[in-house]
């Protein structure tokens, strides 16, 4: 570091930082704060309580969408997994208008907008359904939305690390007699496992967060988290909403930090 | 073409584009049973393609490979009775040693025992036993060479292929892993074919180098034939420094001005030529000795090698000349001395 | 090698996948956008019938498209959407800029630490985020009640349900996919130019915009086009901090789905979306190929 701003400017550049870290977290801090907050209103402390705790966890419509969102979450984050290994390895090694294709696709999903995702998803299944009579609006239907945005993103991460994998040890594994099948799954897939899990990851968390897509795609009864979160939010600031946001947060964050242990690991043990 | 009888792995016309590009352009080599033939060149030459191409991990565009007779162009790498080192030695870092060794047993769907067994051979030959349980990063980058090599050879490999096998190793370590290297190989007494950019390596691990140049083979010989009778001035420039003095056609014969020297003519070199003599041929002449030619030079400079001593000397037109001798000359800067340098040492070199 | 069999194969999974969900319902996207809406399962019209002659007659309409033009409505959503998508892009751009340049320059040890500070918000939810703004920019949320406290205004400021709710809504939620990409253009920025620009006598603000700024353009373009596209179609933000005039493409979309049962309208504005978004979508796809070409 040693082209540094002095002065004024250095100064106004450390105020910008310190905002912009503040504006990212002074959000999610006052949330965790008001979750204990005894009283019903925003602006005033009426002294610590974990009674919206207590109440979240009496709060069946909401439990009973936490556990719908967590099954849609590992079935879409497992099969995004197995779409996303495959589309990264068919972006690393195709070559011309397949890899185009994919590129297209994939990049495209990374950004498109919700809304435009929920609509075309629900479309396609109402029109399969009328054809086979398969899969009705429901928790596959979610699952199946899911899983095909969070395979974009599983594809990404693993593109990465099979761009930054040594070549030749795959093909090392070829001239020692494996037939290519074999070579990807004995080597190239346990090498790239620190990729798998943070797509997996990635792929559940995103799955639990949506609520436009799943409001598109979803039926009757099948309401997920954000779903029920959302309708409930519509009405008012609601603490035991504040509680379910502090426990989220705190699995996110311990999520993140054992992927990151478990990465280092991973990488301590293979060098 | 003949077929040599001793000829074990063929190379027949084998080219490999990129595009445009010729990176190997109608190669044929010839390997004899047990021999180690080194191909030897500048990065970008094509040597590294020709080796991947002998693996089955590129395909000619035209051309064939035969080993023992059979013709093996069109089979993938699994199938090729080839093992390859690679120059990064893509050991698989989330296996042991061990692991790493059997992997290609495993696949030949040996018996258990069998593959223990060989596996422990391997582990003997390159000394690894103390070592079988680690995972390659705990291993120095010797180690890994000889991980590396133990299993590149570990399904008994008709063809050996070694990419760059000491590059990934620093100075100081890879003087010594190319003895044992070349101790190994020599018990093992496989068919080796080499790549290398360095000279030296080439010189002391193969029975014949191949120099190769723009994707073509410029010279294929034993060491000591690259060396003392390199074909032209590229492939002598390859081994070290050399001396060069033009020459021109006079009499029918060449005539080196700066070295006062005739040569006769009997050879197809046209109207301009090099000659060329390496440093370590030439000798200062005490006061009666005498030698085929020889020459007036004044020393300009004395620099002081360690195992030899290195000096330029200034002729009598004005070109330069070195001359590597022993550490014990003595010939201070400013005096004038006498060369001498036998007739075999002086090399015509076209372009 | 060229591209073996098993490769071939296992590329038909992502392929064949993304033909059916996302290729084959924008095409069923056009074709909902010619039907007309109706009470029956499904909510459209079929786009042929069989007339009494026999024969197959196209009983499609424009009528959905017809609407997008004619109402005034739409064309507001679209220009809202425009200005919003915009404006949250220049914001993000002006709060990472500084970001990711001392990421990118921190000391190594701290570079994971505050990248990961980036990242984490973007792991937790959008929904919950969002709404922890609610909370904030209420007339009775913490942001009056502390600029009342200090007397700095009198009145509490109508934040909440405006178009500055939006814009402060979205910039949060999107910040970090601008912070990123910007990052990785800073690291990859070779310390001895910029230190060849101070020996050569920049002052540390001329290196930023003369020598940083034009090599990071491409990570800066990247990700403007990462926060705008995804802000087009936006709908949580808007719906929840956003008053009767914060009326954007998601919004529109979202209500003649869900309110107006209006599937066609819904489909031709969903069609307009991508129009709009397929020339952002093309230069991202372009900076991204050429950032591989780099890397």
């Amino acid at each position: 570091m040693t082209v540094r701003a002095r002065g004024p400017a250095r100064f106004g550049f450390v105020t910008a930082v310190c905002f912009g870290y503040a504006f990212l977290y002074v959000p999610i801090v006052l949330l965790v704060l008001y979750s204990f907050n005894d009283s019903r209103l925003v602006t005033v402390w009426g002294g610590f309580s974990t009674r919206w705790y207590v109440a979240l966890f009496e709060n069946e419509t909401l439990l009973r969408a936490a556990l719908r969102s967590l099954q849609v979450a590992v079935i879409s984050a497992s099969l995004a997994t197995v779409v996303g290994l495959a589309a990264g390895l068919a972006l690393v090694r195709l070559s011309g208008i397949r890899r185009a294709l994919l590129m297209a696709c994939f990049g495209s999903l990374l950004v498109m907008p919700d809304v435009l995702i929920g609509l075309s998803m629900l479309l396609l299944f109402v029109n399969l359904d009328q054809l086979v009579g398969w899969p009705g609006r429901g928790l596959t239907t979610v699952a199946l939305a899911h899983l095909t945005f969070a395979s974009a993103y599983v594809a990404v991460v693993v593109r990465a690390r099979l761009l930054q994998a040594d070549a030749s040890i795959e093909e090392a594994a070829r001239d020692l007699g494996a037939r290519p099948g074999q070579a990807f799954w004995l080597v190239t897939v346990p090498l790239i496992r620190p990729a798998l899990i943070s797509g997996w990851l990635l792929a559940f968390t995103l799955s639990l967060d949506d609520l436009v897509v799943a409001s598109f795609v979803s039926g009757p009864g099948s309401s997920t988290l954000p779903m029920v979160i959302y309708s409930s939010v519509r009405l008012g600031v609601t603490p035991e909403v504040n509680a379910l946001a502090t426990l989220l947060i705190l699995a996110v964050t311990l999520g993140i930090i054992s992927a990151g242990l478990i990465n280092r690991w991973v990488r301590r043990s293979e060098g | 073409m003949g077929a040599d009888p001793a000829t074990f792995l063929r190379i027949e016309g084998i080219t490999r584009r990129f595009g445009q590009v010729a990176a190997v352009d109608a190669v044929d080599i010839d390997v004899a049973r047990g021999e180690t033939l080194c191909l030897l060149g500048p990065s970008g030459c094509g040597k590294s393609t020709l080796l991947r191409t002998i693996a089955g991990l590129e395909a000619p565009d035209s051309g064939r490979i035969l080993i023992d007779g059979e013709d093996v162009t069109a089979l993938p790498p699994h199938r090729r009775p080839v093992n390859m080192m690679f120059q990064s030695y893509a050991l698989f870092p989330h296996m042991s040693v061990r692991r790493n060794i059997a992997f290609g047993l495993e696949r030949q769907r040996l018996a258990r025992a069998a593959i223990a067994e060989r596996v422990d051979e391997m582990l003997a030959l390159a000394s690894l036993e103390a070592l079988a349980d680690r995972r390659p990063h705990q291993l120095s980058g010797g180690q890994r060479q000889r991980v590396a090599l133990a299993r590149a050879l570990a399904r008994h490999p008709r063809v050996l292929l070694l990419d760059e096998p000491l590059a990934a190793l620093d100075r100081q370590l890879r003087e010594r892993t190319r003895t044992e290297l070349a101790a190994i190989l020599e018990r093992v007494g496989v068919t080796c074919v080499l790549v290398t950019h360095d000279q030296e390596e080439a010189l002391t691990l193969a029975d014949r180098i191949a120099v190769m140049r723009q994707g073509r083979v410029a010279q294929i010989g034993t060491p000591s034939e690259i060396y003392d009778e390199p074909a032209d001035r590229a492939v002598a420039e390859l081994f070290g420094t050399l001396n060069l003095f033009p020459a021109t056609a006079r009499n029918g014969g060449l005539h080196c001005a700066s070295l006062g020297l005739s040569l006769a003519a009997g050879t197809d070199h046209a109207d301009a030529a090099t000659v060329a003599i390496r440093p370590e041929r030439l000798r200062i002449l005490a006061g009666d000795e005498h030698c085929d030619h020889e020459v007036q030079a004044h020393v300009e400079r004395n620099e002081f090698l360690g195992a030899a001593r290195l000096l330029l000397l200034r002729l009598p037109d004005g070109a330069t000349m070195r001359l590597l001798t022993d550490p014990r000359t003595r010939a201070e800067p400013g005096n004038d001395v006498r060369v001498g340098f036998d007739a075999h040492a002086v090399r015509v070199l076209t372009q | 090698m060229k591209t073996p069999a098993f490769v071939r194969g296992v590329a038909l999974l992502p392929l064949g996948w993304m033909s059916v969900f996302l290729l084959l319902p924008v095409a069923i996207l056009l074709r909902v956008s010619l039907a007309e809406p109706r009470f029956e399962q499904p909510p459209y019209t079929d786009l042929f019938a069989l007339a009494e002659s026999g024969r197959w007659a196209f009983e499609g309409t424009l009528q959905a498209w017809r609407w997008l033009l004619e109402d005034p409505t739409y064309r507001d959503a679209l220009l809202g959407s425009l200005t919003m998508a915009s404006l949250t892009t220049m914001g993000c751009l002006l709060l990472a800029l500084p970001m990711a340049w001392a990421i990118a320059r921190a000391p190594m040890s701290w570079r994971t630490p505050l990248l990961l500070a980036v990242i984490l918000p973007f792991w937790t939810s959008f929904l919950i985020r969002v709404y922890a703004w609610i909370g904030l920019l209420k007339p009775e949320g913490l942001i009056n009640a502390a600029l009342m406290a200090t007397g700095l205004i009198e009145q509490p400021l109508l934040i909440l349900h405006s178009n500055a709710a939006v814009l402060i809504g979205m910039t949060y939620a999107y910040l970090p996919f601008m912070i990123l990409p910007l990052y990785a253009t800073f690291s990859r920025l070779d310390e001895d130019q910029l230190q060849a620009a101070a020996d050569l006598g920049a002052t540390p603000w001329q290196t930023f915009w003369r020598i940083s700024l034009p090599l990071a353009w491409p990570g800066a373009l990247a990700g403007c086009l990462l926060v705008f596209i995804p802000a087009m179609g936006e709908f949580v933000v808007p719906d929840l901090l956003g008053g009767p005039e914060s009326y954007m493409l998601g919004t529109a979309l979202w209500n003649e789905f869900f309110r107006n049962a209006d599937w066609p309208t819904a489909s031709a504005l969903a069609l307009t979306m991508l129009v709009v978004l397929l020339a952002p979508l093309a230069l991202l796809q372009r900076l991204q190929r050429r950032d591989e070409v780099v890397s």
